[in-house]
């Protein structure tokens, strides 16, 4: 039986180019068979900006194993972080973007499509020169936040001291109210602390995507998910702004990085 | 053409869903009870027998999902809704989000 498990483009079809990232660079380069399935990378160059690309038949790469998939995302990450390495400035580009070869040449296509675009694509290389992705997502404990916030607000103990006095059924609608209290004031506790942490991050990011909350583990919540692109001599204010909120007690933080600007291109 | 079922799992995900749904409605009862207490439209004895009726019913449904081992089940079915509720709302919020839409190459 045919081994479906992985459809890597069929050799003899209609050639093309399977595009990495850009970058700011003018020379001619062959990195090797460092791209997918060991794939020859090298650069295509309009002017100042290249395109890191291996050649390909003009179909995407498409697999029902899932370790062959991750193998592919894993050398397609490769290849891009080898480019950020070498000039400093890149634009990751979507995995499978596969651009076809016409009748002119292989990479001719690519390079139309760079001429058309290359304004923008320039302005956005030199929009990333010197800077970094970093991964930023604070935690806290909601155990402990909830305790805080029914030490400070006068309202829950005078609930509280009633709860007590009241027969069963009140108490249950008296308790449910006092959770419904607590609820309300951790979520404006929320939200004044992702102001906060906002306000202290902003000075030291150049730009800040916010991203989806995720699910938090051992108990804790994820509070803020952010991407932040970082100039070199802003890290490590940075961190420090962030070694402040995880002294606060309940809260945590998480620092991934450097990546290329993966969210900024 | 013949379509393997487990009994045994269909029977839990059919009780965690009407579980979860009954779970759903007292809530909302409750929602609805302390919006009524905060806005001083029930009496004290309606607000004991209020909450003594729904604390019963409390007891019943955790009772009934441990006797039925379905609490994993009615926990699926509930963060399965949410999730369908978010996704709805940022749909509304964001429509234009680009990370909602499909990434174009440079």
């Amino acid at each position: 039986m045919e081994d479906m498990a992985a459809a890597a483009p069929e050799a003899g079809a209609q050639q093309a180019q399977y595009v990495y990232c850009l970058a700011l660079g003018k020379e001619d380069v062959r990195l090797g068979g460092i791209g997918i399935d060991g794939s020859e990378v090298y650069s295509i160059v309009h002017n100042d900006i290249c395109a890191l690309v291996h050649r390909c038949p003009a179909s995407p790469y498409q697999a029902e194993d899932d370790k062959i998939a991750r193998g592919w995302v894993t050398a397609h990450h490769r290849v891009i972080e080898t480019a950020w390495k070498r000039w400093g400035a890149v634009l990751p580009v979507t995995f499978n973007t596969i651009i076809k070869e016409r009748e002119r040449g292989p990479g001719e296509n690519l390079i139309d499509r760079m001429k058309l675009d290359y304004g923008v694509l320039k302005g956005k290389l030199e929009a990333v020169v010197g800077k970094a992705e970093y991964v930023v997502q604070v935690f806290w404990d909601p155990a402990i936040v909830s305790k805080q916030v029914t030490e400070t607000v006068p309202e829950m103990g005078e609930l509280r001291a009633e709860l007590n006095s009241k027969p069963r059924g009140l108490q249950y609608m008296y308790s449910q109210k006092l959770e419904n209290l607590v609820r309300k004031q951790v979520e404006l506790k929320a939200s004044a602390d992702v102001m906060d942490f906002y306000g202290r991050l902003s000075p030291c990011v150049d730009k800040i995507n916010v991203e989806k909350n995720k699910p938090g583990e051992d108990g804790k919540e994820m509070l803020m998910n952010l991407s932040c692109l970082v100039r070199a001599d802003k890290y490590r204010d940075l961190e420090l702004a962030l070694g402040d909120v995880g002294r606060l007690e309940g809260y945590s933080v998480r620092l991934a990085g450097p990546l290329p600007p993966y969210s900024f291109c | 053409m013949n379509v393997d079922i487990d009994e045994k799992d269909l029977k839990n995900g059919l009780l965690g869903l009407v579980v979860a749904l009954v779970e759903i409605i007292k809530d909302t009862l409750r929602l609805q009870a302390l919006r009524r207490m905060e806005n001083g439209s029930l009496t004290q004895d309606e607000l004991e027998r209020l909450g003594e009726a729904l604390m019963d019913l409390d007891a019943a449904i955790t009772k009934m999902k441990v006797d039925m081992g379905i609490s994993e089940s009615v926990k699926a079915v509930r963060n399965g809704l949410d999730r369908a509720i978010a996704d709805i709302v940022e749909g509304i919020v964001s429509p234009d989000d680009p990370k909602r839409q499909a990434v174009e190459a440079c």
